[in-house]
């Protein structure tokens, strides 16, 4: 059994060692040399204040009464942890540029710096936050009476009374002592408090430590391992059956926003944050440390039902358990562990309360009284020094008080949900105001007054049923007896646990008064401003609001300002060094607005974003916000990417341009060869007639005694040679007319049988004259064709001719076939000659080509090139068949109509 | 951190972002009521081993995320801390 002395001696020694090693931390950091202060691991545990005694002591408790309730608290930082680069990441972006020194400051400076929104913030979270303060000075004033004032015997019903409230006020004078010494040493709430950061590391660990020291004994020495324990009482415990409801995803949801929300939260994540990479790591190390904290809960909780006497208090089971079975050490290291987590939350809660205080109430007041206007180097440093700490007094009388008056009540240990529904009041205008342009101060305001009003007449309260404001019967029974009123069934909903129903109320009407607000009311120039570089954190280069407000001032009165706000030897650094920037040798800078925008931000991190515009204000004259600039720069990523996107397109339309010229040059070259072969081909085919006619002339001019048949032979080859030069001269020409589209057609409905025989015809002299036989295969059908039947006629002739003219079989024969099918009507002309070899097949529709070695009255080959240009122009085809029979086979095709009634064309 | 293509980095930021919706997903009814049985595991009941082990691989794959997120957009870096010296 510990004697009292031992653990005042030991509180004592503690609060020692706390001193030591912030006074250590401080001292290091301001040499220079404590980099592991700075450290991702150090920024985590300090965000673990989080796990106050509440959570230290209070999840047990919790465990006991709602089963895995308690999880609830510790999952939902969880899921805000693991999603920091949404969230998390951009607040501590946004409180790296802006110089973000509380949550009511970012509040406020991002609705265009509003001292009232500031003020009502700060007020909200003192109301918010001094319970909590109460409820963490009950919780050890309760663990030394536990510990002290019974033997294991009694543990059901610890004394009460005593020297309770003597203790609560020691611990509170002991922590706004400490506070005041490492809290306040500097003004600019930006800096990070090493000393306090370090105690706070440190606490983190104890408490860490103590819980697990407790759980660990739990599970293997009161009981054999996991399994054993969860099998003694689990299922009473858990009660799973109605465990996951409203309740559980509102607990779940509550926790997170208090992770971002509660003011001491915001202060160790943001404000105290030095760097990103502190964030990546926190974020899964801060939820393996909830994790940690939260492991031993149910196996504490089981063993404090199963081994403590009926009707012990599940809220000191910690202490209790080692307690009963004397392991005094135990006991000691959970007592130091409940210790920690209250003084860890007590001071940085106090730490951040009072820069708001101080920043966004005393300051305001202080700038609108006549003796500021005294003004001494150094004088508003002093004042904010001396508020802040007596704000730190302040707040924590104000705690003990609350204990004293509510102590005996158990309305404090709910106040700890309770505190978190007050400040989760702050989430629509924060999230509005990072991720929404358009949100304004007014709706911020109306929505925080009635979310803090429908907060404090739902939830806060009534949790003393009766003892403030409202009196019992009110909370029964509805103000004036109107049901309808009745503060914990609004409206009728009579169904829904207290705080789901506060929490729905209050935020729901919270959120629907900003955002319709925010619609209705234009924002002002600043909160616009402010609106677009606070969303657009991650596209704005830092420094830049300069370039949206124009102003000018003396730099005589920006340097008394920032003397009397920084003190002087800040201040000409400030001034020196930005002289420097600026390529000046002197102290003093140019007033330019770049300057006037980096001063107001170097004096935010002191006094808070309202407090330093307001002074600036004072001295600054012909202020304008230029809105134009504003939107240009909000438009400019837009528009980057519709250059981009534009700059892209074109190339796009250049690619095919050029593609397109490649394939015109291609064409042109390849018409280019063609011409210059056509030539050689036609010179060369004029040649060869030209040549016999011009020496058979000559022998007739030269020779005078020709004998008469001889010069008739002659002749008879001149004629036969012009003849051809005429044949293929009329054959250029009709191919070049045809080439450039100038030849007359003569297009008509015919019968396509009618030209066929006429060709047949036409034909049979010259195949009588070879011993050739023309076939008809089957009377030729009749069909409806458009065409001209004397271009069509003169295809017919070219391919019977060839097939006449090229046969040296000995019984020569061509055949002729027609047939009509599906619209189509196909002519195929065959023979049975040597056929074309298979080296020229592709080749026979070109121009000059040959199928076999010209014949002396063969034409000169571009009678096959004319005849498939002409069935192209008249929308048919004209193809050389493969591999039928022996010899070579024709097919022309035409687009044709049968005709109703058939006429026969026999064989003539 | 490790050199990775703007792709993959948004990849990674594109699953990041589903984290924490999983999360919620499997942590809130229906879904976590699936596991509220009365059966146990290895001696520990199935729901307090679910929440446990969920919080777990949570935390895992957030400490595998977070040495791969990064910034798509370089201009806009944390502005070097001015603060000053202690006077």
């Amino acid at each position: 059994m510990l004697s009292a002395n031992l653990i005042f001696v030991t509180s004592l020694a503690y609060v020692a060692l706390l001193f030591m090693v912030a006074f250590l931390g401080d001292r290091q950091a301001r040499s220079g040399k404590a980099s592991w202060i700075q450290s991702p691991i150090v920024y985590t545990l300090s965000i673990s204040v989080y796990c106050t005694s509440w959570t230290f002591y209070g999840a047990v408790g919790s465990a006991v009464r709602n089963g895995l309730e308690f999880a609830t608290i510790y999952l939902g930082p969880t899921l805000v942890f693991v999603g920091w680069w949404f969230l998390l990441r951009k607040l501590v972006r946004i409180g790296h540029m802006h110089r973000i020194t509380s949550i009511a400051d970012l509040i406020s400076s991002r609705y265009g710096k509003s001292t009232s929104l500031a003020v009502l913030v700060t007020l909200i979270a003192v109301v918010g936050t001094t319970p909590y303060i109460a409820l963490q000075l009950k919780a050890v004033t309760t663990s030394i009476e536990v510990i002290v004032a019974s033997d294991p015997g009694n543990l059901a019903n610890p004394s009460n009374g005593g020297p309770t409230s003597e203790i609560a006020f020691w611990i509170a004078a002991g922590m706004a002592l400490f506070t005041i010494i490492f809290g306040t040493r500097t003004i600019d709430a930006n800096e990070r408090h090493h000393g306090v950061v370090a105690a706070i590391a440190l606490e983190a660990l104890v408490k860490l430590f103590a819980l697990i020291a407790v759980g660990l004994f739990v599970v293997f020495s009161l009981a054999d391992g996991p399994a054993d324990i969860f099998s003694r009482d689990a299922a009473r415990i858990l009660q799973t059956d109605d465990m996951f409801d409203a309740r559980w995803v509102a607990l779940t949801f509550l926790s997170g926003m208090a992770i971002i929300c509660l003011p001491r939260q915001f202060q160790v994540t943001v404000v105290e944050n030095t760097g990103e990479d502190q964030l990546r790591m926190a974020s899964w190390l801060f939820p393996l440390y909830l994790l940690l904290m939260s492991l031993f809960v149910l196996p504490i909780a089981i063993g404090g039902l199963t081994v403590l006497p009926e009707g012990s208090n599940p809220d000191m089971f910690v202490l209790t358990l080692p307690m009963s079975v004397d392991q005094d050490f135990l006991v000691l290291l959970a007592f130091l562990g409940g210790f920690s987590s209250a003084t860890s939350m007590v001071i940085v809660a106090s730490i951040a309360l009072s820069t708001m205080i101080s920043n966004h109430i005393v300051m305001p007041i202080a700038l609108r009284t006549p003796w500021t206007s005294i003004e001494r180097s150094g004088d508003v440093r002093r004042l904010l020094l001396i508020s802040r700490r007596i704000s730190i007094g302040f707040i924590l009388l104000l705690g003990y008080l609350y204990f004293r008056l509510s102590g005996k009540s158990d309305a404090l240990a709910a106040i700890g949900l309770i505190a978190f529904a007050g400040v989760a009041q702050f989430l629509p205008s924060l999230l509005g105001g990072i991720y929404w342009k358009r949100a304004t101060a007014s709706g911020a305001k109306l929505g925080l007054v009635t979310g803090f009003l429908l907060w404090g007449y739902t939830l806060f309260l009534p949790s003393f049923e009766g003892d403030l404001l409202l009196s019992a019967s009110t909370i029964e029974h509805g103000p004036w007896g109107i049901a309808l009123l009745r503060p914990q069934a609004l409206f009728g909903f009579t169904d829904e646990d207290p705080l789901v129903h506060a929490l729905f109320w209050s935020l729901a009407v919270n959120t629907v008064l900003f955002i319709l607000c925010s619609l209705v009311f234009e924002p002002k120039p600043l909160e616009r401003l402010q609106g677009t570089l606070f969303v657009d954190v991650f596209r704005t280069p830092a420094g830049d609001e300069h370039r949206f407000i124009q102003r000018s001032a003396s730099t005589e009165d920006l340097f008394i300002l920032a003397q009397r706000i920084l003190g002087s030897p800040e201040a000409q650094r400030v001034f020196r060094e930005f002289a420097e920037g600026q390529g000046l040798d002197g102290d003093f800078p140019h007033p330019t607005d770049a300057f006037i925008a980096h001063l107001e931000r170097r004096l935010t991190g002191s006094i808070g974003a309202a407090s330093a515009r307001a002074m600036i204000s004072r001295i600054v004259s012909g202020e304008t916000i230029s809105l134009d600039e504003l939107m240009r720069i909000a438009d400019e990523t837009a528009q980057l990417m519709e250059y981009s996107q534009e700059v892209e397109k074109k190339s796009l339309e250049l690619e095919a341009t050029a593609r397109e010229l490649r394939r015109a040059n291609q064409r042109l070259t390849l018409l280019d060869t063609q011409k210059d072969d056509f030539l050689s081909q036609v010179s060369h085919e004029v040649r060869t007639p030209m040549t016999s006619i011009r020496s058979f002339s000559e022998i007739l001019l030269e020779t005078r005694d020709l004998s008469s048949p001889q010069s008739q032979r002659f002749l008879s080859i001149i004629h036969d040679e012009s003849l051809r030069l005429t044949r293929l001269l009329d054959e250029i020409l009709d191919m070049s007319l045809m080439d450039r589209g100038e030849t007359s057609w003569n297009l008509r409905e015919i019968d396509v049988a009618e030209p066929l025989m006429r060709a047949i015809e036409s034909c049979r002299g010259l195949a009588r004259s070879t011993g050739s036989e023309i076939q008809i295969d089957e009377p030729l059908p009749s069909a409806q064709v458009e065409a001209d039947p004397d271009r069509l006629q003169q295809v017919v002739i070219n391919i019977l001719t060839n097939a006449i003219k090229h046969n040296t079989s000995p019984k020569p024969e061509v055949r002729v076939s027609g047939s009509l099918t599906a619209g189509k009507y196909a002519i195929e002309i065959s023979d049975n000659g040597p056929g074309i070899p298979s080296h020229l097949r592709p080749f026979i529709f070109e121009k000059f080509q040959r199928g076999a070695a010209q014949s002396s009255t063969g034409g000169i080959g571009l009678g096959l090139a004319i005849s498939q240009e002409i069935m192209k122009r008249l929308g048919g085809t004209l193809a050389l068949l493969n591999d039928r029979r022996p010899g070579t086979c024709f097919r022309i095709t035409l687009p044709a109509k049968s005709l109703p009634e058939t006429k026969q064309h026999e064989a003539g | 951190m490790r050199p990775a293509s703007p792709s993959t980095a948004a990849k990674f930021r594109d699953a990041a972002f589903l984290l924490p919706l999983a999360g919620c997903f499997l942590l809130l009814p229906p879904v976590i009521g699936l596991f509220s049985v009365r059966a146990s595991l290895f001696g520990i009941p199935v729901i307090v081993a679910y929440i446990f082990g969920l919080w777990s691989a949570l935390i895992l794959v957030a400490f595998w995320f977070s040495r791969r997120l990064k910034d798509p957009e370089p201009h806009a870096s944390v502005p070097p801390d001015t603060t000053s010296t202690e006077r």
